[in-house]
């Protein structure tokens, strides 16, 4: 491990310019100082997560020591699922809700990663955990600070692990700079929440000063990680070249910090604002508008993790509606999206990981057949799509149903139009992820593609039978978010009833999930078992038997449909997709660089305009003593 | 609960047969319109019958016999999500199931279906009849999805129950005549979600004997040909509780949904194609504007 000579591993481990021995150094004095820092709090009597201190010397001891590759993903794995054992009994509050969702995902993508990770530098397994920790702090903090710190360390560490990949190292800029305005404004607004230095301010403190302008800076930072509608830009290239073995925990469980600050914040902050309910329009509209450019956005992509990048961005544009309805209606559909994006967005990032590990490639237009290659890797995928696309009876449903019902019984009728509007447009890229990768023809290149990883195999086949089991009895998810919202938003109903096992009811609908699971299952055994019982002497025809007015194809490559299959839709919606947002930020940085370069002038790193200015300045200086300015 | 699964099914058992007579007479004006004598109104159900009993020699993998299982699913089961016959206890089929919100991402399943079966074929004009049928979609839905939000949100319910209760005691208390511009909205979706002309370019495809129904073949291909007459039905059944007030007997439902029939056919008649993005741009700008007359209107009224 600590052979650092040969310019290889420099190569690996180089961060910016930085090579190994300068990173351990920095890492090792950062945890030192950290571990130091606790201590000294817990003598002042903060709250600190004490087991944090053991997963973050377990994370360094992984590190320090060196393990094998397979030896570091198994540690990982049982520090995240020692953590899981130690909170597991708590009562389910909202913090205990995200801790679990953290933990629970965190074990799902870590177990995941294995073979596919082998590709990234030795601080993967490290860094990862270190995000995992870091969230689990935020999830557990119990005032504003604790919160901040947290969550600076884990916009650190991802910033670091998305830099790890190859070509990520302007995605993961963008994603840095992102993280520390958001950062900044967050630390600005809880400064201005705190009336004086030495008081820290807890989440439910009352009597606030400039109580608006610090609730919008500490959202921004939540809005920064959801990456809504202005702050979106980082997204896309952060999820499409971040290691594919991080990507479903940078959308699962990542971006739902975001959610759960965005909680906070609207739980204790907005309501004690005059105006809170134009706010929390606002911010309902700006979820909608979220989903639905996102979604615009998504179609228009050639390579699938992006795809998947802006249709996570646009989910979660759903869950922010949910919560600026804040009824508990709202909070129902936010906190049941929030898990449930994890479980079907998890379950497509993963199946993209095993697809980038055997075929090499994550471009829509290069792939295409390979649902005869990685044919179990298709069918977790489809049901994936069937939950994103929110069909019945699949998981997906519930979330769109609470959310609408909320929307019509809030009144917010224009939300719900672009809404459902957005999720109509959504088919049209999940159709596309479905047929550019694993249906058409398949290109000989990949004629020895192998299955995917066992370990992606079983964390699909987890949760398609998570997704499937949700979608059958939402009860299944529905009772912890119940409790959440009992408990922790004090709210007395959840804003539906169950009105026998299965069949949820609200004050304006109903829609019975167990019925809807065993139509379907059943009528597809019986017509499946007739075409198998009266067609047994079917022949399979090759892939490019096809009627093809009467030509026959000779390469796949001339049939295969795979490249801006949107065209039509384009020249419709061109004007929607325009890149605006990054014009803006475009603007904004060449007018710094413009100013700048104005102040270039002044210093010119000749040393005789110095003295010069030195000079001019001590003659101001002196003129304006003497009239006695000062 | 016995007898309700038992009319519900005879009562899809009637819907395909009007489905495939609907389907026939279709034809037959259409042909009389270009001056031909015509196939019989019975021709679709020779054709389904006759493909019925026909096995299919070839197959392109598993997708390929789940795409009419899809369709067929979607199709009944969207007819069974909708009511027939208002408050009756038998013929309300199985609309305890869902509610309007159901039905809409319901109707999509079989669609779903559909795409993916012709996918697997290897063929690039099914997957690009399929991305047409889903831009399609995206430009009539916003026009369908004002008209039902409207609706359900001036009634303040989403419940097919709750939308026809309120339709009850004279014909001016349909939508049709309540919501004069969200219905014309709604009708106007209607002809892009049958297809009609000038609507049509998604069929192309398959007219030039290449699309998904050139892959497929007899019994697929009848069940498939099945589940799409049924969903017509059911999607006839929907604007009828939506707009037409709902029906208190089948009689009434009959020659409701025989009316809502003709619309399309009589566009279908005169039109020629859009390009594609035509279609959209005109579902995006006009039923919009007029339906969000209503629109506005109902959400000033009501919040």
């Amino acid at each position: 491990m600590f052979t650092i000579s040969d310019s290889e591993s420099d190569k690996v481990f180089e961060i910016k310019g930085s090579t190994l021995p300068s990173l351990v150094n920095t890492i090792v004095m950062f945890f030192i100082s950290l571990i130091g820092g606790f201590f000294f709090f817990s003598k002042t009597g903060i709250y600190i997560p004490e087991t944090m201190l053991i997963l973050f010397a377990g994370s360094i001891l992984i590190f320090v020591l060196g393990f094998s590759r397979i030896l570091q993903w198994l540690v990982s794995l049982g520090l995240t699922g020692y953590a899981f054992y130690i909170y597991m009994g708590n009562s389910m509050s909202l913090s205990q809700f995200f801790l679990m969702m953290i933990l629970a995902g965190g074990i799902l993508f870590l177990f995941a990663s294995y073979p596919v990770s082998k590709k990234y530098s030795s601080m993967f397994y490290p860094l990862f955990l270190l995000t995992i920790f870091s969230m689990v702090g935020i999830s557990l903090s119990k005032d504003w600070i604790m919160l901040f710190i947290f969550w600076e360390l884990m916009s650190w560490f991802s910033y670091m692990i998305i830099n790890s990949s190859d070509n990520a190292k302007r995605a993961s800029w963008i994603y840095l700079i992102m993280s520390a305005i958001g950062g900044y404004a967050m630390l600005t607004g809880i400064k201005l929440l705190s009336p004086s230095v030495n008081l820290i301010p807890q989440f439910s403190a009352k009597a606030l000063s400039l109580p608006i302008l610090a609730s919008i800076l500490i959202f921004t930072a939540f809005l920064v990680k959801m990456a809504t509608a202005p702050l979106h830009i980082w997204a896309r290239d952060a999820y499409g070249d971040s290691p594919d073995a991080f990507t479903p925990a940078l959308s699962g469980i990542l971006s739902k910090m975001g959610v759960f600050g965005g909680i906070l914040t609207v739980l204790y902050l907005i309501p004690q604002i005059k105006s809170s309910s134009v706010i929390l329009y606002g911010l309902g509209w700006l979820g909608a508008i979220t989903a639905l450019f996102m979604t615009l956005f998504a179609v228009f992509q050639e390579d699938a993790k992006r795809v998947l990048a802006y249709s996570s961005v646009g989910q979660v544009g759903y869950i922010l509606i949910g919560i600026a309805l804040s009824t508990s209606l709202g909070y129902s559909a936010a906190l049941y999206h929030t898990v449930n994006h994890l479980i079907f967005k998890g379950l497509l990032f993963v199946a993209i990981a095993g697809v980038i590990y055997r075929a090499g490639t994550s471009s829509l237009p290069a792939l295409g057949g390979l649902i005869r290659k990685m044919p179990f890797t298709f069918f977790a995928f489809l049901l994936g799509i069937i939950a994103l696309a929110g069909i019945p009876p699949l998981s997906g449903f519930a979330g769109k149903w609470l959310l609408y019902t909320a929307l019509i019984e809030k009144g917010w009728i224009f939300i719900l139009l672009v809404a459902m509007m957005a999720s109509t447009i959504a088919f049209l890229y999940c159709f596309k992820l479905l047929h550019a990768i694993f249906l058409g023809q398949p290109k000989d290149k990949f004629k020895d593609v192998k299955k995917a990883p066992i370990t992606i195999n079983i964390v699909q086949l987890l949760l398609a039978i998570l997704t499937m089991a949700i979608g059958a009895k939402p009860g299944l998810l529905l009772d912890f978010t119940e409790k959440v919202i009992k408990i922790t938003l004090g709210f007395a109903t959840p804003g539906y009833t169950y009105a026998s096992t299965y069949k949820i009811v609200s004050s304006i609908g109903y829609w019975n999930a167990w019925f809807m699971m065993i139509f379907v299952g059943g009528a597809f055994v019986i017509i499946l078992a007739l075409f198998a019982i009266n067609n047994p002497k079917i022949r399979k025809v090759g892939q490019l038997d096809i009627g093809y007015s009467g030509e026959v194809p000779d390469s796949p490559e001339s049939v295969h449909f795979g490249y801006d299959m949107y065209a039509h839709f384009r020249r419709v919606v061109w004007f929607m997709i325009k890149p605006v947002a990054e014009g803006i930020y475009k603007g904004i940085y060449s007018t710094i660089n413009a100013g700048v370069d104005f102040l270039r002038r002044f210093y010119t790193g000749d040393i005789n305009t110095y003295a010069i200015w030195v000079i001019v300045s001590l003659i101001t200086i002196l003129y304006l003593l003497n009239k006695g300015v000062f | 609960m016995f007898n309700k699964i038992l009319f519900a099914l005879i009562a899809a058992i009637v819907a395909l047969a009007y489905g495939l007579f609907l389907g026939g007479l279709s034809r037959k004006i259409m042909a009389r319109l270009h001056g031909r004598k015509g196939p019989t109104v019975f021709q679709n159900f020779i054709d389904v019958w006759k493909l019925f009993r026909k096995r299919t020699a070839i197959s392109h993998g598993v997708m390929f016999y789940l795409a009419p299982t899809f369709r067929f699913l979607g199709g009944v089961g969207t007819f069974l999500l909708v009511p027939i016959v208002f408050d009756s206890p038998y013929l309300s089929n199985f609309s305890f199931g869902g509610d309007l919100i159901v039905l809409i991402y319901f109707m999509v399943f079989g669609c779903l279906g559909m795409a993916l079966g012709a996918s697997e074929s290897g063929h690039p004009h099914s997957a690009i009849a399929v991305t047409r049928g889903l831009s399609q979609m995206a430009g009539y839905e916003l026009p369908f999805l004002i008209a039902v939000i409207g609706i359900a949100f001036a009634n303040h319910t989403i419940t097919f129950q709750g939308i026809i209760q309120a339709q009850q005691g004279g014909i001016l208390h349909w939508n049709l005549f309540q919501y004069p511009f969200l219905s014309i909205a709604a009708l106007i979706s209607m002809l892009g979600m049958y297809m009609s002309y000038p609507f049509a370019v998604v069929m192309a495809p398959q007219e030039i004997a290449v699309g998904p129904p050139t892959e497929f073949s007899s019994e697929f291909l009848s069940f498939m040909f099945s589940g799409r007459s049924i969903f017509a039905v059911a999607k006839y059944l929907v604007f009828m509780n939506l707009l037409l007030g709902g029906a208190t007997n089948l009689l009434e439902a009959f020659i409701k949904t025989f009316i809502l029939f003709l619309w399309p056919l009589f566009i279908t008649g005169v039109f020629p194609r859009f390009r594609l993005e035509q279609s959209v741009r005109f579902f995006w700008t006009y039923p919009v504007l007029i339906g969000l007359i209503d629109f506005i209107g109902i959400f000033i009224t009501r919040s």
